[in-house]
C-alpha cells in the first residue's frame, strides 16, 4: 500500500496543477463544439427520411462522437514528455528517484487526462443536448460509461508510454504517434461507429485494441447493455495489461542503452 | 520582388532538405494523416449509398484534393503568414521594415513549412486517383488551388493583422483559419442559414472551396467572375488591413538579425 501511495500522490498533485489551466483549455476546445456542429449538420442530412442507420439513431450517432472525442481530446501527451527527456538527457535525473519511471508517467498522465475529460464531457453534454435532445438512457449508462472512458484514457496513456520509450532508439517519435492516432481514428471507430463498417471488417475492428480506446466506451454509453459493458471492460483490462507489460520490457531494454556522463 | 520570392523558395527548400530524414518523415506523415479521412468517406458513402445533398464521393474527394493542394501551396510558398501575430507582438517586424522590399510579400514568403509538401503531394495524387484527366479540368483544378492558397493566406493576414489593433490575436486568428480548413472538407450543401452566411464571409469556406467545386463540376462563367471578384476583394482587404495596422505598429528596442 505504501508503494501505491506515492503514485496516488503524483496523481493528485497533477490534478491540482491541471485545474489552473482549465479556462485556457476550454477556450482551446472551441473546436470540439465546431466538430459537433459539422457532424450534426452532416448526420442531419444523411438521416433525413430514416430513423436508424446501422442500428443507431441520429441522436445516438452524435452523442457517440462526443464520447469518442472526450477520450481523444483529454489525451495527455506523455510521448512528447518522454521524447524530450530522452533527447535532453534529463531522464537520468528521473531514474535515480524512488519510483518506477513508467508508473510515474502513468499516474501523472492519468491525473492530467481526468481533469481534462470532465469539462469536455460537460461541453459535449450541453452541445449534443441542444442539437438533438437528451440521449435516451444517458443517466443509467453514465456510471458504466465513466469507468470505460477512464479505461480508454488509460489505454491511450499506455500507447503514449510505449511510443515515448521508442525515443531511446529513434529520438523523433511523433510519426509513430500519427500512425497510432490514425489507427484509432479509422479502426477504432472514432468518427464513425464500427457498426457502419462493412460486415467483414466489423469483427476484426471490434476486437482490435484501438476500438477499446474509442468505440467500446462510446457505444456502451449510447447503446447500453451489460454485455457491451463486460466486453468493453474485459477488453480494456486485457489490452492495458499487455501494453503495460510491453512498456515494462521496452523500458528495461532501453535502460541498457543509457550512458550517463557526469555533469 | 519575384527574384526575392524565388530565392526564398530555393533557400527554404534547401534548408528543409538539410535534415532529409526529418523532411521525409514530415511529408510522409502528413500524407498518411490525410489518407485516414478518405477511409471515413469511403465507408460512409458505401453505407448510405447515393449522395449527400448533391455531393457524391468524387465531389468530396475534389474538395479534399483542392484543400490539400491549396493549403500545401500556402504553407510551402507563404508559410510565414501563420506567424504574423507573433512577429508583430514580439517586435520582430522591424527586420522586415528595414529591408528594401515590399513588406507584406517579403514577410509572408520568408518561411516554408516543410510538412506542406506532404499536402501538395497528397492533393495531386488524390486528384489523379479520383478526378478527370481532361486538360481543362486539370487546369481548373490547378487554378483553383493557387487561388485557394492566395485567398487562404489573405484571410490569415486579415485576422493576424488584428494584433496591430487588439494586442495578441494569435489564437483567434489561428482558430478562424483552422475553421476555414475544417469546413471546406465537408460538403457545403449540408449547412444551412444562418451558418452559410458566416461560411460565405467571416469564415470564407464557400469562396475557397465550395464555389470552385461547383464551377469544376459544371462550368459557369458568371459564377466564376463573381468568385474572382470576391477573391480579389479579400486580397485587397488583407493589404488594406495590414497597411492600416502597420501605421499603428511601434516596436521596442529589440535587436534582431535575419541571416
Amino acid at each position: 500500500m505504501t508503494h501505491l501511495r506515492k503514485y496516488r500522490m503524483i496523481f493528485s498533485c497533477t490534478i491540482r496543477d491541471q485545474f489552473a489551466y482549465i479556462p485556457a483549455y476550454l477556450i482551446g476546445n472551441i473546436f470540439f463544439v465546431i466538430i459537433l456542429f459539422v457532424f450534426f449538420s452532416l448526420w442531419s442530412v444523411i438521416y433525413r427520411g430514416q430513423n436508424l442507420i446501422a442500428g443507431l439513431s441520429l441522436t445516438q450517432t452524435l452523442w457517440y462522437l462526443s464520447f469518442t472525442e472526450a477520450v481523444e481530446l483529454s489525451k495527455a501527451r506523455v510521448y512528447i514528455q518522454i521524447q524530450e527527456e530522452v533527447k535532453e538527457g534529463s531522464i537520468a535525473y528521473a531514474l535515480g528517484r524512488p519510483y518506477s519511471y513508467n508508473g510515474f508517467k502513468v499516474a501523472r498522465s492519468l491525473g492530467e487526462s481526468l481533469v481534462k475529460v470532465i469539462p469536455i464531457m460537460l461541453l459535449g453534454f450541453i452541445v449534443c443536448f441542444l442539437f438533438t435532445g437528451m440521449l435516451p438512457g444517458y443517466w443509467s449508462a453514465l456510471p458504466f460509461g465513466i469507468i470505460l472512458i477512464i479505461g480508454g484514457i488509460t489505454l491511450n496513456i499506455m500507447w503514449g508510454l510505449i511510443i515515448g520509450l521508442l525515443a531511446f532508439w529513434t529520438e523523433e517519435v511523433t510519426p509513430f504517434y500519427w500512425i497510432l492516432q490514425k489507427l484509432i481514428f479509422i479502426a477504432g471507430g472514432m468518427f464513425l461507429p464500427i457498426d457502419f463498417f462493412p460486415d467483414w471488417l466489423q469483427t476484426a475492428a471490434k476486437a482490435a485494441p484501438f476500438a477499446f480506446s474509442a468505440y467500446w466506451p462510446a457505444i456502451t454509453m449510447v447503446d447500453f447493455s451489460m454485455e457491451n459493458f463486460r466486453t468493453a471492460l474485459f477488453g480494456q483490462a486485457f489490452y492495458i495489461a499487455v501494453l503495460a507489460f510491453t512498456a515494462y520490457l521496452i523500458f528495461r531494454t532501453a535502460l541498457k542503452k543509457i550512458h550517463v556522463q557526469g555533469g | 520582388m519575384w527574384k526575392l520570392l524565388k530565392k526564398y523558395f530555393v533557400f527554404n527548400l534547401s534548408a528543409g532538405m538539410e535534415y532529409r530524414a526529418s523532411f521525409l518523415i514530415q511529408v510522409f506523415g502528413m500524407f498518411l494523416n490525410n489518407c485516414a479521412f478518405i477511409f471515413f468517406w469511403m465507408i460512409l458513402y458505401k453505407r448510405i449509398g447515393g449522395d449527400i445533398n448533391g455531393y457524391g464521393f468524387s465531389d468530396v474527394m475534389f474538395l479534399w484534393a483542392l484543400a490539400a493542394l491549396g493549403y500545401g501551396l500556402a504553407e510551402v510558398f507563404m508559410g510565414n503568414s501563420r506567424f504574423i501575430s507573433s512577429i508583430i507582438y514580439k517586435g520582430e517586424l522591424d527586420v522586415y521594415l528595414l529591408q528594401p522590399r515590399a513588406i507584406l510579400p517579403n514577410l509572408v514568403c520568408s518561411r516554408m513549412n516543410t510538412a506542406g509538401w506532404g499536402d501538395v503531394t497528397y492533393g495531386i495524387v488524390l486528384y489523379f486517383l479520383t478526378q478527370s484527366f481532361e486538360p481543362h479540368k486539370v487546369l481548373m483544378f490547378l487554378v483553383f488551388s493557387i487561388l485557394m492558397a492566395v485567398v487562404f493566406t489573405a484571410v490569415r493576414i486579415i485576422y493576424h493583422s488584428l494584433t496591430f489593433f487588439l494586442g495578441n490575436a494569435e489564437q483567434f486568428a489561428g482558430t478562424i483559419t483552422e475553421m476555414v480548413i475544417m469546413f471546406i472538407l465537408y460538403p457545403g450543401s449540408i449547412f444551412s442559414a444562418p451558418s452559410t452566411w458566416i461560411l460565405h464571409s467571416v469564415i470564407p469556406a464557400a469562396l475557397v472551396a465550395w464555389i470552385p467545386a461547383e464551377i469544376f463540376a459544371s462550368f459557369d462563367l458568371k459564377k466564376l467572375l463573381v468568385l474572382l471578384s470576391a477573391d480579389v476583394a479579400i486580397i485587397i482587404l488583407s493589404v488594406v488591413v495590414f497597411q492600416a495596422g502597420l501605421k499603428k505598429y511601434s516596436s521596442g528596442n529589440r535587436m534582431g538579425t535575419r541571416i
